[in-house]
């Protein structure tokens, strides 16, 4: 498998032609210099195989960079697992996932940016899935 | 206090961390693919599977204890249903916004 193949299998179809976004809001809540040293302690771990260190500065920066959608993740998937539960887990893991969303924006007026809908929605298909798992139909 | 549903508790943390492992995978090949899919600077030789397997379940094991950081927290005030996550939207957003500051932080002086 090619690099790129790797890259594509491991972030999904959805993921192509579609720009990660992210970069810019960590730029901005950590200043430039920070944001450039983050950076490059991230590929030094990298390239001295210290993949601990460099899990660690990837899950960090993500949680950063998403952090104006937090609220949206988290209601939407409190309302994912209600919706789940109670259709006891009948329904399709994107259509519980897709009405979680749906509905914290309508509840709680909490929307999603829209260049990270579908990640969120395909996180929550999987946690639906792991879900479904456990309540065998 | 009543504590929160230990399957209720696991799809927020699977949920949460999901987001934070895609989001963290994506920024990770954009913005640091040379370092990823190359061994050393000169790109002679292309990681192994295995190799970027191992990068991927770090960020994925990382993305898991950042999401329980986050769940413990609010489990600890008092998040317990789904319906908390509506009523308390303010204390919700207020955690929410701590949670980022300290990760900022450590990110700072990182």
């Amino acid at each position: 498998m090619e690099p790129t193949d790797f890259v594509l299998y491991k972030l999904g179809d959805d993921s192509l032609g579609r720009l990660a976004v992210g970069s810019q809001t960590l730029q901005k809540k950590l200043g430039t210099r920070r944001y450039r040293r983050v950076s490059l302690r991230l590929d030094h771990a990298l390239w001295k195989k210290q993949f601990d260190e460099a899990g660690k500065y990837s899950a960090q920066i993500a949680a950063v960079a998403s952090s104006s959608d937090t609220l949206a993740i988290l209601t939407s998937a409190a309302q994912a697992y209600k919706e789940g539960k109670d259709k006891n887990w009948t329904k399709s893991s994107s259509e519980i996932a897709g009405s979680g969303i749906v509905r914290a924006a309508e509840i709680s007026k909490v929307k999603l940016t829209p260049q990270r809908k579908d990640i969120v929605k395909a996180a929550l298909s999987e946690a639906v899935e792991r879900a479904k798992s456990k309540h065998p139909s | 206090m009543r504590a929160l549903d230990s399957e209720f508790r696991r799809f927020l943390i699977d949920s949460y961390a999901g987001v934070l492992c895609k989001q963290g995978l994506e920024l990770l090949y954009r913005d640091h693919g040379a370092e990823v899919r190359f061994t050393d600077r000169s790109r002679a030789k292309y990681r192994t599977d295995k190799e970027r397997e191992l990068i991927e379940s770090q960020v994925a094991a990382k993305a898991q204890r950042l999401a329980r950081e986050l769940v413990d927290e609010l489990e600890s005030h008092g998040f317990n249903t789904p319906e908390d996550f509506v009523t308390r939207k303010p204390l919700l957003k207020a955690i929410v916004d701590g949670y980022h500051k300290r990760l900022i932080e450590k990110l700072k002086s990182s």
